[in-house]
């Protein structure tokens, strides 16, 4: 029941915390470019239309209550227009949100996998070839910017090598229906096994590309979690009791070493979210990231504090849950309901 | 009988030493932990490397005009050979020079990062950490986690996507996301001194508040600040790539990682050497710092 209040009190603080993520971003597209209006407009716009225009964006009232104005207007979903796209900026966050939920869920689905997979091997195998390979690899996992990897690869995989589609969501000879917008879970609804399969085949490069430094920073963080724990006493009187080496592995080391692991997947997540805006442009996916940075070059800046404020939430949200999958692994928090005591 | 050696060895240490000696006493000390591990010393070795052929570019490189507006044309888009090691662009520049050129912007943004995004985090972690549990915490603890609730580089981006892009304005985009991260360390290290004996003495004695924090808090912290600085270099020259990458970094004439990386992308596949070779400095520059990072972060934590 703590636990239940802990989780409770996590989500007060986010209201909090994305209040405060409002006025930041409020103070970045409204504050800092000086005149949003004339920027809308460009240089050469006659001086009433300008007048006008702040008019309608309420910009002759003084601040605080232009940000009353634009909050109250974005709890009621009302973001403004999109300069670029001439519609709300809600419909185009719904519309480009999930194809980049899509991408962030797969890059972290191989994210973990690949990581507990090679920290595993990695520990097992400590201070063999495999650890040396795995720790040599990951110096240069956490080097290369995936916007780097992301070019290495259209350039390997589109002209030199090719084998894996490296532009878009889909082929355009299947039409599936859009339901939910996540382009494997719609062809499954429609049963259209060879458009999932098409799909997947799209994810594949981008999600490596996001997910390839996490990946590798984290099978560290893996290895050294296994290690530290395997001298434990619990670990010793497992051992003395003649438990397999195989139970010992994957019921009693794996579980409270992954404690670490998954803490860290916060901040990978975040540098996925960041990331995306990068590798949605090259493999021109069209997520919202891809949608925010032409927004940002375009100075958009409706449509540049919507999206940061969407990705706000999707962060903060990912966060929680990843503190709730950490509970679960760390019986001392879900039984205290305090973190780290 | 007495034994000389070890009379000999007690009379080196025993406190009269010079200040070069103990510099040199204590160097000796920490580079033994620095280079236990040799990728520490490969990553010392290219951080020096790039510092150097950043500060001396235009007598280092064969080709200095062409990091400015050049135009060669009879040399347009030549592969990689003797006289363009890594090839030139489609308006005959020489991609050797300009990647040494561009070093310069990269290190000079992440010095200048760092340099002002550290002491006020720092300052602010001192003060929540000492003010543990009282309103000062709350407060600047909650604006540090607004800052950290969204992903560095999107605040970074849309900071940088509403100003005039060019160097100077990428610096404050990402020293506006960079502070946060050393409050909440500091916060950790100082509210876990806060109430021992040595603080409550030095409380007890009417220390000002200025010297307890500075004084006999801030020295606790200061090890993983340090080790977090030196990893801290390779991911602002990250983060400032990925800026210049969408051209939001230093504009063109002058040259720029990440934007060198995207123009190359335009002449795929046949000018790949336009784009590789930039990718590759990224990398090998960023590895560096990792590696020294690392390295720092040994040496500090076997010398505590």
């Amino acid at each position: 029941m703590r636990f239940g209040l802990y989780i409770l009190r996590r989500l007060l603080l986010s209201i909090v915390v994305l209040l405060g993520l409002s006025i930041i971003i409020f103070v970045i597209a409204r504050v800092v470019p000086g005149d949003p209006a004339r920027l809308s407009l460009g240089p050469r716009a006659p001086q009433d239309v300008v007048d006008a225009l702040r008019k309608e964006l309420h910009m002759d009232r003084p601040l605080p209550e232009q940000y009353w104005i634009w909050l109250t207007n974005a709890l009621q979903g009302d973001l403004g227009k999109s300069l670029v796209s001439k519609r709300p900026v809600i419909q185009d966050v719904a519309q480009y949100l999930p194809a980049t939920l899509e991408l962030v869920f797969f890059a972290a689905i191989f994210m973990i996998f690949f990581a507990i997979l090679l920290g595993t091997l990695a520990a097992r195998y400590k201070d063999t070839w495999v650890d040396g390979m795995i720790r040599t690899l990951s110096y240069f996992g956490v080097s290369i910017p995936a916007f780097v990897v992301a070019i290495l690869f259209i350039l390997l995989f589109g002209y030199f090598w090719p084998i894996l589609p490296v532009l878009s969501r889909a082929s355009p000879s299947f039409s599936i229906p859009t339901i939910t917008g996540f382009k494997v879970l719609d062809s499954l609804i429609a049963g259209n096994i060879p458009a999932v399969w098409d799909a997947f085949k799209h994810l594949i490069l981008p999600v490596v590309a996001l997910a390839l430094g996490g990946t590798f920073q984290e099978a560290r963080i893996t290895r050294s979690g296994i290690v530290d724990n395997a001298n434990k006493d619990f670990i010793s009187a497992e051992r003395g009791y003649g438990i397999s080496e195989r139970t010992i592995w994957f019921r009693f080391l794996l579980k409270p070493s992954l404690i670490p692991t998954v803490s860290v997947m916060g901040l990978d997540i975040a540098a996925t979210i960041g990331n995306a805006f990068l590798v949605e442009l090259i493999f021109n996916w069209p997520g919202l990231s891809r949608y925010g940075i032409n927004a940002m070059l375009q100075k958009d800046l409706n449509s540049i504090s919507g999206v940061v404020l969407i990705i706000g939430i999707v962060f903060i949200l990912t966060n929680i849950l990843v503190d709730i999958i950490v509970a679960f692994l760390d019986p001392r928090i879900r039984l205290g309901g305090v973190r780290g005591k | 009988m007495p034994d000389n050696r070890t009379v000999s060895l007690t009379n080196n240490y025993n406190g009269k030493l010079s200040g070069w000696s103990r510099f040199w006493t204590g160097f000796k000390k920490n580079w033994y932990h620095y280079s236990r591990n040799k990728l520490s010393v490969v990553g010392l070795a290219i951080v020096l490397l790039v510092i150097l052929l950043a500060i001396f570019a235009p007598l280092v490189t064969p080709y200095p005009a062409h990091a400015g507006p050049y135009v060669d044309y009879p040399n347009a888009g030549q592969p990689p050979s003797a006289k363009f090691w890594l090839g030139t662009d489609p308006i005959g520049r020489d991609i050797f020079t300009r990647i040494i050129f561009s070093f310069r912007g990269a290190l000079l943004m992440s010095m200048l990062v760092l340099a002002i995004a550290v002491p006020p985090g720092l300052i602010l972690g001192l003060l929540a950490g000492y003010y543990n549990g009282t309103i000062i915490d709350t407060i600047i603890m909650r604006i540090t986690d607004i800052f950290l609730s969204v992903p560095p580089l999107v605040l970074a981006l849309a900071i940088a996507a509403v100003l005039k892009p060019n160097l100077i304005n990428a610096m404050i985009a990402v020293t506006v996301m960079w502070w946060p991260w050393y409050t909440r360390l500091v916060y950790g290290m100082a509210s876990s001194v806060r109430n021992d004996y040595f603080v409550i003495a030095a409380e007890l004695n009417g220390a000002s508040r200025f010297y307890i924090l500075f004084r006999e808090i801030l020295p606790n912290c200061l090890s993983p600040v340090f080790t977090k600085m030196a990893l801290d270099v390779g991911w602002v020259i990250l983060i400032g790539a990925s800026l210049s990458f969408v051209g939001l970094g230093e504009q063109p004439p002058t040259p720029a990682l990440g934007q060198m990386v995207s123009d190359g992308a335009r002449y795929m596949p046949e000018l790949w050497w336009m784009t590789i070779f930039p990718a590759l400095a990224i990398v090998f520059v960023i590895l560096g710092f990792n590696l020294m990072g690392d390295g720092i972060r040994d040496m500090l934590s076997a010398s505590r």
